[in-house]
């Protein structure tokens, strides 16, 4: 047995404006486009304006409302994240501007009932910041009247959620009663139909609903026929799902250009929010963030945060937002800007049943986000050591966490055995100044380093890179009368001596 | 170690407010002494094992410090590689930028299984520190900040930052809070002891005497080794005052 939810969002101009700045949410919004009124909030209708109106009959009437434009970016925003809201439940959803309509057929082993599934679905909505209505019935159109007639069942007693006057379900072959006392308007006709049907007397579905269908059919064409069999709980058209790629892109145009980095990363944080809310939806997390900023009076500044490992932690995304906006910052104000991320599955791990447990994957990739944003991008990571001859050539590659010990891992020497002396490197390495005897070091200096030649074992020579660049340096090591031992480099090729670590 | 306070009372309710006071001391003393010892964590070697009472503590701070020289980085190297053979995973957070991975394939170090952070302050390495605990999940974890001093704490300029130093022992006693909830052995290594009374236990490395071998009749001289020493400066786990000899050989390095 099919059961299709809709989901609809009243106001969606008003929605999408108070998602991307909550503090509006409340307020008496009004929604211009051109010089027109497009929508309003609840406050704003009780001050006597309606959609329709004129800016200028607006402001005369209410000055002191909140007078904002339609941001068709922000509502594109906000229907994305009423899709996602529909594939956290179902992965067929079919999208309608405004509204949703979900396969919910076969959730039954999650909820116990409609009224359940609809809950979960107003609550879901709530957390990604958008306020909707719920309609389930056996087809699509009548879940969406049903949405649209918002008569959820009212409790005899005690105090109700706000969700249950908000989802209306409609019990399965009871779609004709239902549907029996609604307005006829509810059915969605064209104007020229709305107006025929009232100059037959029909004002109620449950009047369409008596007349033969055959009739209303032959006098109103294809769509009397439709509203017909709608009317009679026949509806008949089918669901559609979207086969859309996952984007997650969340933007805003500002009303007047932004100069400074900190009220830019302010917006920046709410879009990354809304992000992350959208990317838990589908149990997604987020990989590198693409940055495109509007700037005034013209051009665009596009660019890519990589981010180390896909995490949803908002604190760490707008660090690392913060400091690719902190290096390099935009070279003009910036008029709007929108975010996208490209969404990466956390990572998972299986236990060892051997081996302590490690970090949770989650966090671990948190932390090392966090880290990267805090001392740069090549700065974190499980080193490796390059197959050249330079001692110093080395990479870093991302940290995952092995549980497992490697193919081919060193044996750890016997506890009885001396230590393995260490380098200490200094990077860069120190310039120094040295004093030779025939062709002996005596002396040796650089910055906080010096002293007299003790012993000095060399030179090694090494080459390397001759295929590019090529390096040729006799290495020493070096003993000097401040205690301590050092390595030291001779470059031939620019005849300059560096110390490049000691012996610790 | 004990100290003699000499107080002249003013009142009797001033002598019973010490007394208060003694009595709460007291009271924090015999709780320390009755929680159960650390869980320990192989420190690679018979002698340091020794020295530190049975390996590194779990939970605590160990402060190692020491001239440049005096095998920081060896022993750092050596309790990442023992307790790497445990299956535990080891972070060294680097401010000094000092490691040098061939040294530490060398020292027995599984590099994959290494995270290594190279902070360019002092303050970024306490909070990446920090962080790295958070996470939990690691059995040691090391910050390296041989050759780094305070002043260098905020030699990169950033303009939302507003501390400019590390004072005080707040810092400390935030990793040693971290250290214990992801039960992990959080090893400093300075030049000089900055951890105060946070720390469970101090180490002083000595610099040692170098060994040549070569260099008669005109054989090439050839750096062998060096023989360091350790002694527990300060022990808040077992008896103080524990020296070893520690021997660092290029020739097992090269082996």
């Amino acid at each position: 047995m099919a059961r299709i939810a809709c989901v609809l969002v009243p106001h969606l101009d008003v929605q999408a404006l108070e998602r991307g700045d909550p503090e509006l949410a409340g307020a008496p919004l009004v929604v211009c486009e051109g010089r027109d009124v497009v929508d309003l909030s609840p406050p704003a209708r009780a001050l006597g304006l309606r959609p329709g109106m004129t800016i200028f009959q607006a402001r005369a009437a209410a000055p002191d409302a909140i007078y904002r434009a339609r941001s068709p970016e922000l509502v594109r925003s906000a229907e994305a994240a009423l899709v996602d809201l529909g594939h956290s439940f179902s992965p067929r959803v079919e999208a309608s501007s405004g509204a949703v309509a979900i396969d919910v057929s076969d959730l039954g082993r999650l909820f116990e009932d409609d009224a359940q599934i609809g809950n979960a679905i107003f609550v879901g909505a709530r957390k990604l910041g958008l306020a909707v209505r719920v309609g389930i019935a056996g087809d699509k159109t009548t879940a969406r009247i049903a949405a649209r007639a918002g008569l959820g069942p009212r409790p005899e007693t005690g105090a109700a959620s706000e969700a249950s006057f908000l989802v209306t379900v409609v019990a399965p072959g009871r779609e004709p009663p239902f549907l029996a006392p609604l307005p006829v308007e509810l059915l969605e006709p064209s104007p020229d139909t709305l107006a025929t049907l009232r100059r037959w007397g029909v004002h109620t579905i449950g009047e369409l609903e008596a007349l033969p269908a055959g009739g209303v059919a032959v006098r109103l064409g294809a769509e009397g026929a439709h509203i017909a069999r709608v009317a009679r709980g026949q509806a008949d058209t089918p669901l559609a799902p979207l086969a859309e790629p996952l984007v997650f892109e969340e933007g805003i145009d500002f009303d007047w250009p932004v100069e400074n980095v900190e009220p830019l990363l302010f917006v920046l944080r709410r879009l990354v929010e809304n992000l992350t809310s959208r990317l838990a939806c589908r149990a997604l997390a987020s990989g590198d963030l693409g940055l495109t900023m509007k700037l005034s009076p013209r051009g665009r500044d596009v660019r890519t945060v990589p981010v180390a490992a896909p995490t949803r932690d908002v604190a760490t995304l707008v660090a690392l937002v913060r400091l690719a906006l902190e290096t390099a910052p935009p070279a003009a104000a910036v008029e709007g800007i929108v975010v996208r991320t490209s969404p990466a599955h956390t990572r998972s791990a299986q236990l060892s049943f051997f081996e302590p447990a490690g970090p949770s994957p989650d966090k671990l990739a948190s932390t090392i986000a966090r880290l990267q944003a805090l001392v740069g991008d090549a700065r974190v990571g499980a080193p490796v050591v390059l197959d050249r001859h330079l001692p110093d050539a080395f990479t870093l590659e991302r940290f995952d966490a092995p549980r497992l010990k490697q193919p081919g891992e060193r044996r750890l020497p016997p506890a009885d055995e001396a230590r393995a002396l260490a380098l200490s490197a200094l990077r860069p390495p120190v310039d120094a100044e040295v004093r030779l005897d025939r062709g002996r070091l005596r002396y040796l200096a650089g910055q906080g380093i010096g002293g007299q030649v003790l012993a000095a074992a060399g030179p090694f020579r090494v080459r390397d890179g001759w295929w590019q660049l090529p390096v040729t340096r006799d290495y020493y090591d070096v003993h000097l009368s401040d205690g301590a031992i050092y390595r030291v480099f001779h470059d031939l090729a620019r005849d300059s001596w560096h110390i490049d670590g000691c012996y610790e | 170690m004990f100290s003699i306070s000499i107080f002249v009372a003013a009142s009797a309710s001033q002598i019973a407010e010490v007394l208060a006071g003694m009595r709460a001391e007291s009271a924090r003393l015999v709780s320390a002494a009755s929680q159960p010892p650390p869980a320990r964590l192989p420190a690679g070697s018979p002698a340091l094992d020794a020295l530190t009472g049975g390996g590194l503590p779990r939970g605590r701070i160990v402060e190692l410090t020491g001239p440049r020289g005096s095998g920081r980085m060896s022993t750092v190297l050596t309790m990442t590689a023992a307790v790497q053979a445990t299956g535990e995973l080891v972070a060294l957070v680097d401010v000094a930028d000092a490691l040098d991975p061939r040294s530490a394939l060398r020292a027995g170090v599984v590099l994959p299984r290494l995270l290594w952070v190279r902070p360019q302050s002092l303050i970024d390495g306490l909070r990446a520190t920090d962080w790295v605990l958070d996470a939990g999940g690691f059995g040691l974890v090391v910050l390296y900040a041989a050759g780094v001093t305070s002043a260098r704490a905020d030699e990169r300029p950033r303009p939302w930052r507003r501390k400019s130093d590390v004072r005080g022992d707040a810092p400390w006693i935030r990793l040693a809070r971290g250290a214990e909830r992801a039960k992990s052995a959080l090893v400093v290594v300075g030049d000089r002891p900055t951890v105060g009374t946070v720390a469970a236990m101090s180490l002083a490395g000595e610099r040692g005497r170098a060994r040549f071998v070569g260099g008669e009749r005109g054989a090439p001289l050839i750096l062998d080794g060096v023989q360091g020493r350790i002694a527990v400066a300060r022990s808040k786990l077992g008896p103080p005052a524990a020296t070893a000899e520690v021997a660092l050989d290029v020739a097992v390095a090269r082996r």
